[in-house]
Parts: structure tokens; C-alpha cells; sequence
């Protein structure tokens, strides 16, 4: 039979919204500006951070105390959003890696590599100028790049996330990384940052 | 006619993350000091990935959104288990006590309802393949497309990625699939039929093999392990492929239900 302790002296009741809370909520942060790069609009990634939270929460019974929460939140996240937020956006064309590691080495290649390079490490890189090129990279390589080099993801870890195998998950981030190099570098072009002598 | 200079590729990826053990790292490593085309690729590479880490430093989470969540999570809505709750009393009141008592013989009441369905993974496989073949399960999509097959999951609310194994070369000829419901949580659930009319019926569904019960015979392949159940003359082979759970469950041999999943399980 149930009994019931005095008042004001009773230990918290750990209920499962207690412990999935105390396991799930500290990666918040995370979700929200992993949710943010991907669907694009506050209001789209605190939904989908939300769902993600309550589906979680709905699933919490199969996720195993000590494991990588972390990652386990990411990959209902990212399943949601393929499954919902993705269709609504224009999928960016497929990049093929031939293309990618032409136009990449090209740009090793250029004579003015040494200056250039001197100047794109010199730029003082804003947030919205790495944001536009990384939005223009197809939504598997951005994952990528957001999960291994943002997140710290292991790739077994990013994998599992994102529900493929490792080496898809090393030919996404090897294309994400040359392709992302690649808008920057053709940004800074336009933009004057090599003509612009060092400070 | 002299040997153009061998290039490194994916080497400088590895060596970035860091992933090269160290006779690799060393040979990298030299190449890179005397090779402008590599040493160029991995100072571009390393700056790039530099870039990115110092420029999507956290957006702040909006306030709201932790509340709201927080809320919805509690409203019970969207629990995983009936709570006992066992709320504080500002005033040990006859009226709230018994209220207190009428929501815990509720939640109890709730506790044992809920425990009640069958959750056992075990259970719910062997059920589904029973209803199969006692035509209670139809299938919602009859193909021999595997391809079609995961679309039709895919757009049909199954939100973790599935893999429909082409068995044709074990003469096991899909024969289509459905969703099933456990917990309001999607399980993709696709047939096979063999040479001799044998039922195969695979089941996919998010979770892991950590909330199998005890008893499985364990083996393992390709460094895959497998876990093995035999129960009223049905095999069922559960294994994990990245946060999905695979199983297997047929009543043809186990060792041929076995070998049909080393076959097709993926390391992921």
C-alpha cells in the first residue's frame, strides 16, 4: 500500500519525465544549433527540436544509461527532419566529385596560392559568410561537416547518426570539406578579400 | 619515362581526423613536406575545418523552447510509462489525500494496462510472423522491388532509414512489406518467400539489442553479433545496424535462418 510522506519533506519523485530530463535536456544546445543549420529558421528548428525531444522521450525505454545520448538525439533528429522538414526545401543539385576535385585542385594549383591562402586565413571570417556557403552544400554534406567537425562526432558516431555506413560518411565529409573550401575561396574572390593588401 | 609522385587523398583526410595510426602519420607526414600538392590540400582542408569549428559556435537555445519542452514532456502526452506520480501536499487535507489516492489507483490501474501489451521484442515478432501466415497481417505494399519497398517506407512514416536485403541469390523473393505500430513507434515489417513457399518475415524498427531479454544463444559474424531466440518452433535473429534493430524470424531451420542474416547484416 501506498504511503505518503509529510509534506515539504518529500524527496522529488524521480518519474521518467525526471530522468529522461536529467539524461536528454543538457544536449539542448547542441540540438538547437545542429536543428538551426539544417531546417534554416528559428521557428522550424525549435520544432524540430521539440519533436525530436518528445520522440525521444516516447523511445526513452530502448536508449541504454551510458551510451552516446548525444548521438541517440541526433539521429531522431535528423531522421525527422529527412522525414518532414527536407521535402519543403530545395534539395541543392548533387555535386559530382569529379567536378569537386577538379575545381579544388584548381584552385591548389593557382599560382597565387601562397598569397591567396595567406588572405583567406588573414579574413576575419563572419558567422553569415560561412553560414551562406555551407547552406549552399547538399544536406548530407553539411551534415557532415556539422556533426564530425562541429559536433566532434567520431565517424562511427556521425554514421550512427546519421544512419549510413562509415565510409559514406568519409566520401560525404571528404566532398563537404572540399566543397565548403570551394565557396569560401570563390567568396573571398568576389568579395576582394585577396586584392585587399595584409593589414 | 619517370614515375609520376604518388599523392595521398584519403590519407590526408585521416590524418586530419586524426585517424592514421602512427607509421601511417609519420609516412603522411613526410610526404607532406615535400610534396606542395598534398601539403596545399591539407593546409586548405585543416584551415576549412577550422573555420567551420570557430564559426558555428553555439546559437543560444531560446528560452522559451526549454519550457515549452519541459512542459510537454510532463503533460504526459508523450510518456514512455505510466508515472506513478506522488505529488507534494501543501496541507495534508483529508479531500487531497484522497485525491491523491483516486490518481495513484489510477496510475496503477495504468501501470498494469499498459504492462499488459506485448512489448517483448520476442513476442511482438513472433506474433507478427504467426499473423502472417494465418493471413491476419496483410501487406500493405505486395513488391519484389526492394528499392520500391523502402520508399514506401520512407514515405509512409518509417523515420529511420531501412535496408531491404535482395535475398534472390538464397532463392528468398521479397514479397512486400507493412508498417506496424508498437508504442505509436513505427516497425517496418517486409516478407520473404522461399523456393518451397517457406516464410521469411523481417522486422526493422528503432531501439537496441541491449533491451533483449536474456536467454539469446549469441554468435557472431563479420563482427556482427547475433542474437539467437528459438521459441514454439520459430528462430528469430535479432542483431543492430547503427540505432536500428534487426530481426529475422521464420519457422524453417535455425541455422538456415542464421545464415540467411549473416548473409545480409550490415556493419554499421
Amino acid at each position: 500500500m501506498a504511503s505518503f510522506m509529510p509534506i515539504g519533506d518529500v524527496p522529488r519523485e524521480e518519474t521518467a519525465a525526471a530522468r529522461f530530463e536529467a539524461v536528454a535536456m543538457p544536449f539542448m544546445g547542441v540540438l538547437y544549433n545542429k536543428a538551426l543549420h539544417l531546417a534554416r529558421s528559428p521557428e522550424d528548428a525549435s520544432d524540430l527540436v521539440q519533436e525530436t525531444y518528445l520522440r525521444a522521450f516516447r523511445t526513452f525505454s530502448s536508449f541504454r544509461e551510458g551510451t552516446n545520448c548525444k548521438a541517440w538525439l541526433f539521429t531522431i533528429l535528423y531522421s525527422i527532419f529527412i522525414n518532414k522538414y527536407r521535402k519543403q526545401q530545395r534539395e541543392p543539385g548533387t555535386v559530382s566529385i569529379e567536378e569537386l576535385e577538379e575545381v579544388f585542385h584548381r584552385t591548389l594549383a593557382d599560382s597565387n596560392w601562397e598569397t591567396n591562402f595567406a588572405a583567406l586565413s588573414r579574413h576575419e571570417w563572419q558567422g553569415t559568410e560561412v553560414k551562406q556557403a555551407l547552406a549552399r552544400l547538399p544536406e548530407d554534406f553539411r551534415s557532415a561537416v556539422l556533426l564530425v567537425d562541429v559536433e566532434g562526432f567520431t565517424y562511427e558516431e556521425a554514421a550512427a547518426g546519421l544512419n549510413c555506413p562509415v565510409g559514406t560518411l568519409r566520401s560525404r565529409l571528404f566532398r563537404a570539406r572540399r566543397a565548403l573550401f570551394i565557396a569560401l575561396h570563390e567568396y573571398a574572390e568576389k568579395s576582394g578579400i585577396f586584392r585587399r593588401p595584409p593589414a | 619515362m619517370p614515375t609520376p609522385p604518388k599523392h595521398f587523398k584519403d590519407e590526408i583526410q585521416d590524418l586530419l581526423d586524426n585517424r592514421l595510426d602512427a607509421p601511417a602519420r609519420a609516412e603522411v607526414e613526410r610526404h607532406l613536406e615535400t610534396c606542395d600538392e598534398c601539403r596545399r590540400e591539407f593546409e586548405a582542408l585543416q584551415w576549412t575545418r577550422q573555420v567551420a569549428i570557430k564559426r558555428f559556435a553555439q546559437v543560444e537555445t531560446p528560452a522559451e523552447l526549454r519550457e515549452k519542452i519541459s512542459l510537454a514532456l510532463r503533460s504526459g502526452e508523450d510518456r514512455p510509462e505510466a508515472r506513478i506520480v506522488r505529488p507534494r501536499f501543501r496541507m495534508p487535507k483529508l479531500a487531497a489525500a484522497l485525491g491523491v489516492a483516486a490518481i495513484l489507483l489510477i496510475a496503477i490501474g495504468l501501470v498494469v494496462v499498459f504492462t499488459a501489451k506485448p512489448h517483448n521484442p520476442l513476442e511482438i515478432a513472433a506474433r507478427d510472423f504467426r499473423d502472417y501466415k494465418a493471413q491476419k497481417l496483410p501487406l500493405e505494399l505486395k513488391t519484389d522491388d526492394g528499392k520500391q519497398m523502402e520508399t514506401f517506407f520512407a514515405t509512409h512514416g518509417v523515420w529511420f532509414r531501412t535496408r531491404v536485403f535482395d535475398l534472390g541469390m538464397m532463392n528468398y523473393r521479397l514479397i512486400g512489406g507493412r508498417i506496424q505500430r508498437v508504442d505509436d513507434e513505427p516497425r517496418a515489417v517486409f516478407v520473404y518467400q522461399g523456393p518451397a513457399d517457406q516464410i521469411l518475415v523481417c522486422q526493422m524498427y528503432a531501439g537496441t539489442v541491449a533491451a533483449l531479454p536474456a536467454g539469446a544463444v549469441e554468435r557472431e559474424n563479420k563482427e556482427i553479433r547475433f542474437y539467437i531466440y528459438k521459441k514454439r518452433g520459430l528462430t528469430m535473429v535479432f542483431w543492430q545496424e547503427g540505432t536500428v534493430v534487426c530481426v529475422l524470424t521464420s519457422d524453417i531451420g535455425a541455422e538456415q535462418v542464421l545464415q540467411l542474416a549473416f548473409a545480409k547484416a550490415m556493419k554499421i
